[in-house]
């Protein structure tokens, strides 16, 4: 017996029947449209001035709290001409406020002294306040491009410190003019060069917003929070795919003329979940990959995978899991076509909804009921832990609790299905 | 000739509810073995444990010297199982369906390729192997159904009512088949009907099976012989247990007795009423046609009236008639 003959025979029942390829592949990525769509427009974004829409460069906020020093101006013109981010400048409060009701993810603080300690050639540090749900990759984009305009400046203003420093030696001892030669002032650039990038005048900090953590509110970033829910969502409904199928095959008889054949009642179960498994793997992927691609386009802002790439397959793969024992699950506690169906809309959506897969986890967490609730669904486990590492940059050490829950769902789900299961 | 199944005491509960009553049987290798008996009968129950499907409540059963319920897998090796429904995946090909379920075999490449054009070639649907089942008409539907059963050259096949809704020449395409694998590889069979016509077509030696039970098992001909002269089933008004007695006496008449089933009276005629009740009386005799001409006589005699009168013809639906007193498609 050999599980790739069912996944084959199952894969090309599949693919024949086109109401099951909309529901797994095409259906997800309308929610997705439609939800972020309508998520875009409740947030104000489809409003933007003309002159706005003129220039397609992501915003990236500052305040700048020294806006009469003249390195400060410099340094907001210098990150404004960045070929990725324009700059809008905003006030500290207003920044804040925006930060608390997620309109922005992140802005840059120029402190007050920033121009005249960079004048004296006293090192000064810019701060990235983020607010804790923004997307990490993003951050860290900003945080490059924001080194990069403040290494250019501090290289600047570091050389032109040494040779103005040489200028005045020269103008206090004429006698010793013979010494600086252009060897000698090509030497002192060089050391400068060298000290700016050892200690650079210019250091970056990131924190998080002053804003005492329960008032904030959660950041709700397109991409990053529909793409990960509805994608949990609808690979738990395709647990009524393995359900449907075993019943389906019950009904017809060939589950029978299967239990007759030289394979044990296991195998015939696993075989049974491994197309399904892999065709929700499938999904996830291609979920993922027209999220990262289409939406883009559509203007919903870029999905990313997070930081651990082996994170993001790992939960791939214990969601999936998940699901497919759910699909035993179902088949085991049902009589009929009719009941898988009646389940599916009834738990699964009700599922998906407690376990934010609709509304992201922290919206769900946020009421006291809702909360308690979704601890008993899966959905919750398997949206927070996508969560955690796609907005939150965090890696397998952080999510395994997640995993570890899902996996304990499975191992509930199967064990009670396949005993409850009639093969008859 | 070596036995290929012996089943000993087979037993089957649901509950309370016996569906299968120890049977057991036994049958040479080559053999076409019939099981007869009307739906409910617990036939597919019956194929159900032997085929591995059902665990037997209790009762042995071995299958090429194999346990079936110590050793599945090796008595599933030798055996193919073609189910009462049509345990087909509609939107495949004809042989796709077959190459799945001979791949699970562990057939593969060119032997299963062979194997599925083999099979194609009993069935008769070469030419229509590419097309999804679910365009086939009924009969061809039971005819790959029958094809995916043999996919694997198995030793045993059982076939649960393999000519259920099926068009006569659909049948005998069926019946051409099995003759076909039981004549030219040697293949033995079980065959479950409650059409007595094929198991007297097809099979060496029948089980007559009612309420989860053998009640005869013998070759055709040994059955019908039960029949002994023939027998003759009258319905008759005012017959009592004193006419019996005179009746069992008459010439030609070997026994005679009274049916306890029920005889329905007709519509206008007041069931309680003593004198309007139908006695059903079932004539074994030595010789029909003379058991007749004695009978006629007999209810002239007592001034009796008929309400019904059947001379049973000699065949297995009559054996069937006269052991349990009902018809096969009752």
């Amino acid at each position: 017996m050999n599980i790739w003959n069912f996944i084959k025979k199952d894969w090309a029942i599949f693919f024949k029947d086109r109401g099951a390829v909309l529901w797994l592949f095409i259906l997800p990525l309308i929610f997705i449209i439609i939800f972020s769509g309508l998520a875009r427009l409740s947030m104000g974004d489809a409003g933007a001035s003309s002159s706005e829409e003129k220039d397609d460069r992501a915003p990236i906020a500052v305040v700048n709290l020294d806006p009469q020093g003249a390195i400060a101006r410099q340094f907001v013109q210098d990150l404004d001409r960045q070929p990725a981010f324009r700059v809008q400048l905003y006030e500290q409060e207003a920044a804040e406020e925006s930060l608390r009701k997620v309109k922005i993810a992140r802005y840059l603080l120029i402190p007050v002294d920033f121009s005249s300690r960079l004048a004296q050639g006293q090192a000064v540090t810019l701060t990235i306040v983020v607010h804790p749900d923004a997307d990490a990759s993003t951050t860290q984009t900003v945080m490059r491009l924001v080194n990069g305009v403040a290494n250019d400046i501090s290289l600047e203003l570091q050389i032109l410190d040494g040779i103005r420093q040489m200028g005045e030696m020269q103008a206090n001892n004429p006698a010793v003019q013979s010494s600086f030669n252009a060897e000698r002032i090509m030497q002192q650039a060089k050391e400068q060069f060298e000290r700016s990038r050892l200690t650079p005048l210019i250091s970056i900090n990131e924190r998080a917003p002053q804003t005492a953590e329960k008032e904030r509110e959660p950041l709700l970033d397109l991409s990053q929070s529909f793409v990960p829910g509805f994608c949990v969502l609808f690979v738990f409904l395709s647990a009524s795919t393995v359900a449907r199928s075993l019943l389906e095959e019950r009904k017809s008889g060939a589950l029978r003329r299967l239990v007759a054949a030289p394979i044990t009642r296991a195998a015939l179960l696993a075989s049974k979940m491994a197309p399904v498994f892999l065709l929700t793997l499938v999904q996830i992927a291609f979920i993922f990959l027209v999220g990262a691609t289409l939406l883009p386009v559509l203007g919903f802002g870029s999905l990313s995978i997070g930081q651990s790439p082996l994170a993001w397959v790992l939960t791939s793969i214990v969601i999936a899991l998940c699901s497919t024992c759910l699909g035993i699950l179902i088949a085991g506690l049902v009589r009929t076509e009719g009941q898988v169906s009646g389940l599916s809309s009834a738990l699964l959506w009700v599922a998906g909804f407690l376990g934010g897969a609709i509304f992201p986890p922290f919206i769900i967490q946020r009421m006291p009921v809702l909360n308690v609730l979704s601890r008993l669904v899966p959905q919750s486990y398997a949206t927070t832990a996508y969560y955690d590492v796609l907005t939150r940059g965090k890696d397998l050490l952080d999510i395994w609790p997640n995993l570890l829950i899902l996996l304990a769902f499975s191992a509930l789900f199967f064990f009670v299905g396949t005993s409850r299961f009639k093969f008859e | 000739m070596s036995t290929i199944l012996e089943a000993n005491q087979l037993v089957k509960k649901y509950g309370e509810f016996q569906a299968v009553k120890g049977v057991s049987f036994s049958m040479d290798e080559g053999e076409v073995f019939g099981l007869l008996g009307p739906n409910g009968a617990g036939k597919t129950t019956l194929i159900s444990m032997l085929t591995g499907v059902l665990q037997p409540t209790s009762g042995e059963a071995r299958i090429g010297g194999f346990d079936i319920t110590r050793e599945p897998l090796q008595v599933k090796r030798l055996i193919g199982l073609v189910p009462q429904d049509l345990a087909l995946y509609p939107t495949l090909s004809a042989r796709a369906n077959l190459n799945f379920f001979g791949s699970i075999y562990g057939l593969r490449g060119a032997s299963l390729a062979e194997r599925v054009d083999d099979v194609l070639q009993i069935v008769a649907l070469s030419d229509r192997q590419n097309d999804a089942v679910e365009k086939f008409s009924g009969g061809m539907k039971r005819r790959v159904n029958i094809a995916a059963g043999l996919v694997h050259q198995p030793r045993l096949l059982f076939l649960d009512e393999p000519t259920v809704g099926v068009d006569p020449q659909s049948r005998n395409h069926i019946f051409e088949s099995v003759q076909k694998l039981n004549r030219e590889r040697g293949t033995s069979i079980v065959y479950t009907s409650h059409y007595m016509e094929e198991v007297e077509l097809l099979c060496n030696r029948v089980a007559i099976v009612d309420q989860g039970q053998i009640i005869a098992l013998d070759t055709i001909k040994n059955l019908v012989a039960m029949l002994g002269g023939g027998v003759i089933h009258v319905g008759l008004r005012q017959f009592d247990s004193a006419l019996l007695v005179k009746l069992s006496q008459q010439p030609a008449v070997q026994s005679a007795e009274i049916l306890p089933a029920p005889m329905e009276s007709k519509p206008d005629v007041d069931a309680e009423a003593p004198e309007s009740a139908i006695s059903l009386i079932k004539i074994e005799a030595l010789h029909s046609q003379e058991a007749l001409v004695n009978l006629i006589q007999f209810i002239n005699d007592y001034d009796l009236a008929i309400a019904s009168l059947e001379i049973l013809e000699p065949n297995l639906e009559s054996v069937f008639l006269h052991l349990t007193g009902k018809k096969l498609r009752e």
